[in-house]
């Protein structure tokens, strides 16, 4: 769990490596088959050139990071807003990073908003945007 | 969990406030092993045995959603928003609710804009969401997925 929540702190990192194989899990579990993710020859035929991980994949790293940070709050009280940038394709390395923006005290409740990020290693921004948890201070 | 094959709406037929069918599921727990293991979550954590992330839960709509509408292929999921209300316990019967808020035809391009709200077996709301996708102009030809 994130100590001392401050404006500026950084949240804690994720490293995730995208396969083909996890893409493949993904699209079995959520059931979203759609072939630029599962079909490596159609995706070669159209203007990606090849497939790309679901977006909703790739914000799930983001949502393993609040939870980390910010645990039973975020299940319960949480908020993403987010857009899709670039894709993320098989092979790559997803840096997730997130650092607070700004932090309103309601009462006994902190809305704790966070600057959220998932890019490539060395490479594009693949989703970016804001995500707030409300966290109980006190009690 | 979704994935069955129905006949799926044309998205150039949409129009503001149009309601999809609810689509109703219980998310068991081998669901959701099956999720944490697809989003590769570490499976040490305890609130995963007892409580659903809710990306699965959004996953699920989403999904729901697009097992209704005909996407011709270059779809883009270009924004996402999600709002968590509750903690949703394992086993949990969710009925996803989704309609359409903006459909906008420019040029070549459409964008189509869906709300998504979530609630649980007692009617509760646990989740809700907006989904902005990006599509091309219609092709008749085309074959959609």
């Amino acid at each position: 769990m994130l100590k001392d929540i401050s404006v500026g702190k950084e949240l804690s990192p994720v490293v995730k490596h995208v396969t083909q194989e996890e893409i493949n899990r993904y699209a079995q579990a959520s059931g979203d088959f759609n072939p630029i993710h599962v079909d490596e020859a159609f995706a070669a035929q159209t203007p990606l050139k090849g497939t790309i991980a679901h977006g909703m994949l790739i914000l799930a790293y983001i949502s393993e990071m609040m939870l980390v940070d910010f645990g039973e709050d975020w299940f319960s009280a949480g908020e993403l807003a987010v857009r899709f940038k670039a894709p993320a394709r098989p092979g790559d390395i997803i840096m997730v990073s997130g650092r607070v923006s700004d932090i309103d005290n309601e009462g006994d409740i902190s809305h704790v908003r966070c600057a959220v990020e998932c890019s490539i290693k060395g490479g594009d921004v693949v989703i970016a945007g804001n995500a707030e948890v409300k966290v109980k201070t006190k009690g | 969990m979704p994935g069955s094959k129905k006949e799926k709406l044309d998205y150039g037929e949409l129009t503001p406030g149009y309601e999809f069918p609810a689509v109703t599921y219980e998310l068991h727990a081998h669901i959701i092993d099956q999720y944490t293991k697809a989003v590769d979550m570490p499976a040490d954590r305890e609130i995963l045995s007892e409580f659903i992330p809710p990306l699965a839960i959004g996953a699920y709509a989403m999904t729901a959603m697009g097992n209704a509408i005909s996407f011709p292929p270059g779809t883009i999921h270009a924004s996402q928003e999600f709002e968590f209300y509750q903690m949703v316990p394992v086993g949990t019967v969710i009925t996803c609710r989704t309609r359409v808020e903006r459909n906008i035809s420019r040029g070549k391009m459409n964008m189509l804009v869906l709300v998504m709200n979530v609630f649980d077996q007692d009617e509760r709301k646990v989740q809700s969401g907006k989904a902005t996708l990006i599509l091309p102009a219609q092709d008749k030809n085309a074959q959609g997925y």
